[in-house]
C-alpha cells in the first residue's frame, strides 16, 4: 500500500510540472488583486481547484455577494461530481471518514492518471492519494512563489495583465468546446450574460448566462438540425 | 503574514464547502446519475456554457484589443492545446494592441 502511494506521486511528478506553471500565474494574479498570501494559502486548502479558484479571484471585489462567488465557483466544477463517481469503486476499502477526507485530493490530474493506471495494474485509492498530494504540493509552491513574484510587479495594467483572467477563461473554455453544436448554446449564454451583466449588480451574469446556454444545449441537441 | 478578514474567510469557506460538497456527493450519490436525456445534456454543456458566461463581458468591456485576443486565444488553444500559451498569447496582444494606440 505504502509502495503505491510513492508510485502514485512519481507518476504525477510530470503533470505537476504543468501545475506549477499554472499556479505561478494564479499567484502573481492573486498578488495583483491585493489578496494576501494567507488568504491565498487558506483557498488553496479550502477550496483546492484550479478552476474555481480562478474564478473566485477573478470576481474578487467588494460588493459582490459572497454566495453568489461561492455558486459561480461550484458550478464550474459539477464536472468533479463525475471524476469521483468514477473513482467511488476503488475507495470502498476505506470508512466513510477515509473516503471523506481522500476524496478531497481528487484533481483532474491524479484522476486521469489513477484511471489509467487502475486499467493497467489496478491501482487505486492510494495511487490516487500520492499523485493528489503530489499535485497540492505543486500547486502550493506554484501559487506561493506566484505570489511573491507578482508583488514585484509594478503596474500590472501596462503588460496587459487585468486581461489575463478573461485570457485564461477564454482559453478554458476553448478547451471544452465540443464542436458546430456548441454555438447556438455559448451565444445564449454570451448574451444572457452580457445583459446580465449590464443591468444586474454582482455575479448573476455567470450564473445565468451558464445556465441559459446549457438549458439551450439540452433543449436543442439531438434532433435534426 | 497577513490573515484573511472576516468577509474573505466567507468567500473561501463557503466556495470550499460547495466544491467540496460536489466532489463528496460524486462517491454517494455518483450511481444515480442521469445517463440520458435532458439532464445529462444540460450537465454536460454546463462547464462550456459557464466559462462562455464568464468571458463575453470581459472580451466587449476590452474593447478592439480584447476581441483580436479573443480571436489569438481561440486558434492557440484549438492548435496548441496548451493554455498556458494561449493565455500569454492573448495577454501579449493585448498590451501590443493598447501600445499601439488602440
Amino acid at each position: 500500500m505504502k509502495g503505491e502511494l510513492s508510485r502514485g506521486a512519481r507518476a504525477a511528478i510530470p503533470v505537476s510540472l504543468g501545475v506549477t506553471a499554472y499556479a505561478l500565474v494564479f499567484g502573481v494574479l492573486v498578488a495583483g488583486k491585493g489578496i494576501g498570501i494567507g488568504t491565498l494559502a487558506f483557498m488553496n486548502l479550502a477550496v483546492f481547484s484550479g478552476s474555481a479558484q480562478f474564478v473566485l479571484v477573478g470576481m474578487w471585489q467588494a460588493g459582490v455577494s459572497a454566495w453568489q462567488m461561492a455558486l459561480a465557483a461550484a458550478v464550474v466544477n459539477v464536472r468533479y461530481f463525475l471524476l469521483t463517481a468514477a473513482i467511488a469503486p476503488m475507495m470502498e476499502p476505506y470508512g466513510w471518514l477515509g473516503r471523506a477526507w481522500r476524496v478531497h485530493l481528487v484533481t483532474d490530474e491524479n484522476w486521469a492518471l489513477t484511471m489509467a493506471e487502475n486499467r493497467r495494474s489496478g491501482a487505486g485509492a492510494d495511487y490516487l492519494l500520492g499523485g493528489g498530494l503530489c499535485v497540492m504540493g505543486s500547486w502550493f509552491a506554484g501559487t506561493l512563489a506566484g505570489h511573491a513574484l507578482g508583488l514585484a510587479i509594478p503596474d500590472p495594467a501596462r503588460f496587459g495583465m487585468d486581461f489575463a483572467f478573461t485570457a485564461i477563461f477564454t482559453a478554458l473554455a476553448v478547451t471544452m468546446w465540443r464542436g458546430r453544436n456548441d454555438i447556438l448554446p455559448w451565444l445564449v449564454s454570451a448574451a444572457v450574460a452580457l445583459l446580465a451583466h449590464k443591468f444586474l449588480p454582482g455575479a448573476w451574469y455567470v450564473l445565468l448566462g451558464g445556465l441559459a446556454g446549457s438549458f439551450t444545449a439540452a433543449a436543442t441537441k439531438g434532433e435534426p438540425s | 503574514m497577513n490573515l484573511p478578514n472576516a468577509y474573505e474567510l466567507t468567500v473561501i469557506a463557503l466556495s470550499g464547502l460547495l466544491v467540496y460538497a460536489i466532489r463528496f456527493s460524486g462517491l454517494v450519490f455518483g450511481e444515480k446519475l442521469p445517463r440520458t436525456g435532458f439532464w445529462k445534456r444540460a450537465m454536460d454543456a454546463l462547464p462550456g456554457a459557464v466559462f462562455a458566461a464568464l468571458v463575453f463581458p470581459g472580451i466587449v468591456g476590452a474593447g478592439v484589443p480584447g476581441g483580436v485576443a479573443a480571436g489569438v486565444i481561440f486558434v492557440a488553444t484549438r492548435k496548441t492545446g496548451n493554455v498556458l500559451l494561449a493565455l500569454f498569447l492573448g495577454v501579449g496582444t493585448v498590451a501590443a494592441l493598447r501600445g499601439a494606440g488602440l
